[in-house]
């Protein structure tokens, strides 16, 4: 309680005193925090740090739009290849981009989109740097540590260390972290836990890059490949197309969805070729034999915490090649695109087929993909499909139409397909339930600029499972129905409303004979209140409750977000106080917290809890940031701790000849 | 605007939780069906049967057939024909159809008028016979009651449509419905509706559906509605005073529901 009060007390004087500058309280978008929070409630599988993370690279490394370069456009990987196309077009025909409400009028942009861009763009006129350039390199340290009673292994220290330096055609980087808990060893496996890095060079004939490390892929609609899976489940997403077709350096401090080797890209107009190959030590559940020797694999395992024994032993314990290639060829209005895969795993999976959730598992050691993927229209409607076959496996295939009959409705529809027996281990397309299979389902989403400055978006998805899954024996279905709406009168004030509902099957738990199924729902509600009553200075109350039905189970979450920047001295601040009361972990409610650069959190709040956070950044020169964050979270006799501090170096050199 | 839009959402939501129930009348329509039934407001041939005041906004008379194949089952599929004739002082809509098979079946038939009470006022009435047949010992039944609606021309684009049907069900045993409707006029070739439904013990359904002609001759529908949730997906052709229409309905549970429907109008 004394700690909330010196906090409490100390920004209230500091924001009295000192000069203020434009800040928000939340540096990320808001609709993705918002998206995030909602898939992480609706499954305890999610995991998006990959895509948070690629977000958090975004933020500290703005995309420059206006150099009008179609690979710097792209970095923007929730774009598609046309609208890469037409935004670098524009700016090379009519010069820079004044605002962002330029782009929303481009053909195939609109506000959802544009709001999703805003905070991951640079405006800066182009040419703004002239002279002779050295390059740029972005060091970034980081160490944090918890402490308190936790009960998940997750007290220690993390350590994580950023490089990245671009000149010119070249880059390079390097990704060095230690998880809580886990040793820095000079042994068997030497160095930190976990180590990724790339050098990727860019040419300007027929070979568009190389990439020899760590780099991830985005091919069609993700069937196949996709390790960015930028979109998920996500409803309300302004497109459910998925971005441009690319080969890009792996960045993510995520230790097992990505691909380790060479990356080459061939092209010219309107074709295109990627060859890739991997060789890569993931994570994975080992099958021993009587003489302990293992036999193959159970099952992949992620997260990449590596402190207990099983976490030990399951430590890159399975190796994965894989090779193959991507071939795309169209027009401005078409653009087609084929791949063919190959994976080698060095342990077969064997599956426990007695239960009935793995009837139709990944079996053997070797796979094989198939794709064929096209997009095509412009402007109003354009129609998107990929079909996917797996051997051993089956098939698997996504479709849609994105269109925008008038300058204020965008409509979204996605139909899907995914056999039980369809396989496919980077796979990334729009889906509601984890693995790459089983599921048949229809989405579709509206936005729609209702009035003046008030703006709605409505999605609905309903799916059906036909193959068992975990919790469930049967044939099951699911759905769900998001409505959001979001009115802001001015730039400093937004009020948004929230409304989701989630529904899924699941078996009631019986001793014997055949299980009989609920359907579970889970109703989300949400108000957000986003102000800024003085430069600098911005408040946002959040309001959530949450309800399970059948077993009424409920929860509510109230929130207050403050941040602070001060006009001569170089230091922002933010802080958040939350409450929190829930009947249990179903009715959890999620809220996003801003964090240090590169990393993202978004706890899990259920019981009785508070929760609170102070961040202060420092940053005296562009090329230096310090971040240092205290949190806590108080549950009834548990006080837990976390302590985080950040050091960001950017060094860029320049001279004017 | 803004304290407009609020009394709106009001009226528009208390109106969607008043009591109601299970509705005799199977809806017919390709075109209300390829939007979810979100028509309580929105102006067609066959949306002046889901709320007659829409009656008032028709300019030619018409005829039109419409088949329904619930859940792709012959059994339960259901034939209906109409009628809209524009007249003065008032419009008139005759409606039958039929459900069922040979061993059960229900014989809709319905007349209504309309009439504008105010410049931006409609209200609709109609009269309804029901007749229920069924082989063996039960009885067959019939029933007579009402159903009216009512809309109201907010702004140039945007109107309120409230239907209810038989409001006396505790006289007639017949389960009633209520619904409300906004539709909204985009532009010239978007038109985007919502509306709420309740009948009886059944969950509050919520639809919104969007049209969209995309040439002069082709609209494009979808729309979706809550309970039971259900995708709806629908076109329509015109070609001089014939059009027709096709709608489905796509539900996880239940399949698909199919809908085909000719209009004819007489200039």
């Amino acid at each position: 309680m004394g700690n909330r009060l010196i906090h409490i007390t100390a920004c209230t004087v500091i924001i009295g005193l000192l000069h203020q500058l434009p800040a928000g309280c939340q540096e990320q978008n808001e609709a993705i925090m918002e998206a995030a929070e909602e898939i992480l409630a609706l499954s305890d599988e999610a995991d998006l740090s990959s895509l948070l993370e690629d977000l958090a690279g975004l933020k500290e490394l703005p995309v420059d739009v206006n150099s009008g370069d179609e690979k710097e456009i792209s970095r923007l990987f929730f774009l598609t290849e046309f609208q890469v196309m037409v935004l670098a077009d524009h700016v090379r025909k009519n010069g820079s981009v004044q605002t962002i409400y330029e782009i929303a009028l481009l053909p195939a942009f609109d506000r959802s989109t544009v709001m999703l861009m805003a905070p991951y763009i640079s405006l800066k006129p182009a040419g703004a740097t002239k002279g002779r350039s050295y390059g740029r390199t972005q060091i970034t340290v980081t160490e944090s540590t918890r402490f308190g009673a936790a009960c998940d292994g997750s007290d220690g220290i993390r350590s994580l260390l950023k490089l990245k330096h671009e000149h010119g055609h070249i880059s390079f980087g390097l990704t060095a972290e230690n998880d809580p808990g886990e040793k820095f060893t000079f042994e068997k496996t030497p160095g930190c836990d976990f180590i990724s890095g790339y050098l990727e060079l860019g040419g300007r004939g027929m070979i568009k890059s190389v990439i020899i490390g760590d780099y991830k892929l985005r091919l069609g609609e993700g069937l196949a490949f996709n390790s960015s899976q930028w979109m998920g489940s996500w409803l309300s997403a302004p497109s459910f197309i998925s971005g441009r077709s690319s080969a890009s350096a792996y960045t993510s401090t995520e230790e097992n969805n990505f691909l380790r080797g060479i990356s080459l890209v061939l092209g010219s107009g309107n074709w295109g070729a990627l060859i890739f190959s991997s060789l890569n030590k993931i994570d994975a559940r080992l099958v021993l034999n009587e003489d302990s020797l293992a036999t193959g694999v159970g099952n992949l395992i992620g997260g990449g915490l590596h402190t207990t024994e099983y976490q030990i032993n399951a430590r890159n314990s399975l190796t994965e090649t894989v090779a193959g290639l991507h071939l795309a060829a169209g027009s401005e209005r078409f653009r087609g695109g084929l791949t063919a895969a190959a994976t080698f795993f060095s342990l077969p999976f064997l599956s426990d087929k007695t239960r009935p959730e793995n009837l139709h598992d990944f079996e053997g050691d070797r796979l094989l993909n198939y794709s064929a993927d096209f997009r095509a229209g412009t402007g109003p409607l354009l129609f998107f499909a990929e079909a996917g076959l797996s051997i051993p496996g089956s098939w698997a295939t996504i479709a849609g139409i994105r269109a925008k009959p008038s300058g204020r409705v965008t409509f979204n529809l996605l139909a899907r397909c995914f056999s039980p027996e369809y396989h496919a281990f980077h796979y990334g397309a729009y889906k509601a339930g984890s693995g790459a299979g089983n599921e048949t389902g229809l989405a579709a989403s509206l936005h729609l600029e209702a009035a003046r400055h008030l703006f709605i978006t409505a999605g609905a998805d309903d799916y059906m499972i036909p193959a068992p899954r975990y919790r469930s024996a049967a044939l099951s279905h699911g759905g769900r129905i998001e409505i959001k709406c979001e009115y802001q009168p001015r730039d400093d004030i937004s009020l948004r409303l929230l409304y989701t509902s989630s529904s899924r099957e699941y078996d009631i738990p019986s001793v014997t004979g055949m299980a009989s199924s609920v359907k579970q729902t889970r109703y989300q509600a949400g108000l957000v209140l986003d102000c800024a009553p003085a430069p600098g200075f911005r408040l946002t109350t959040r309001i959530s409750g949450s309800m399970i039905s059948p077993s009424q189970e409920r929860g509510y979450m109230l929130c207050q977000d403050l941040s602070q920047s001060f006009g001569k001295i170089p230091l922002r601040i933010w802080f958040r106080y939350a409450l929190c009361s829930t009947g249990g972990w179903e009715s959890r409610l999620y809220a996003w917290e801003n964090d240090l650069l590169s990393s993202f959190s978004v706890p899990a709040l259920y019981g009785e809890m508070t929760r609170s956070f102070i961040m202060v950044a420092w940053e005296p020169t562009g090329n230096f940031e310090a971040r240092l964050k205290y949190a806590y979270t108080d549950t009834p006799g548990v006080l837990r701790q976390e302590v985080r501090a950040q050091v960001r170096i950017l060094l860029q050199a320049a001279c004017n000849r | 605007m803004l304290r407009w839009n609020a009394v709106l959402v009001s009226v528009f939501v208390f109106v969607s939780w008043l009591w109601g129930g299970e509705p005799l009348y199977v809806p017919h329509g390709a075109d209300a069906i390829g939007t979810a039934f979100a028509v309580t407001a929105s102006p067609g041939h066959w949306s002046c049967f889901h709320n007659q005041a829409l009656m008032t906004d028709v300019t030619s008379s018409g005829v039109s057939a419409s088949l329904v194949n619930r859940f792709m089952i012959p059994a339960l599929s259901s034939k209906a024909v109409s009628a809209v004739i524009v007249m003065k002082p008032t419009p008139f809509g005759l409606v039958a159809s039929h459900y069922g098979n040979a061993d059960y079946c229900r014989i809709f038939t319905g007349l209504g008028s309309a009439v504008r009470i105010a410049k931006t006022v409609s209200l609709g009435v109609q009269i309804d016979y029901i007749s229920e047949r069924s082989i063996g010992e039960y009885r067959d039944l019939s029933h007579v009651t009402f159903e009216a609606g009512m809309t109201c021309l907010i702004s140039k684009s945007l109107t309120l449509g409230l239907h209810i049907f038989n409001p006396v069900s505790l006289l007639n045993t017949i389960p009633s419905s209520i619904e409300a409707g906004l539709h909204w006029q985009q532009s010239d070739d978007l038109m985007l509706a919502f509306g709420s439904s309740k009948a009886g013990n059944e969950p509050l359904s919520v639809q919104c559906g969007l049209s969209w002609n995309v040439m002069d001759r082709l609209v494009l529908r979808s729309g979706y509605m809550s309970s039971p949730s259900a995708f709806a997906f629908g076109m329509g052709f015109r070609s001089g005073h014939l059009k027709s229409d096709a709608g489905f309905l796509l539900n996880g549970v239940t399949g698909v529901t199919s809908s085909i429907t000719l209009t004819w109008t007489i200039k």
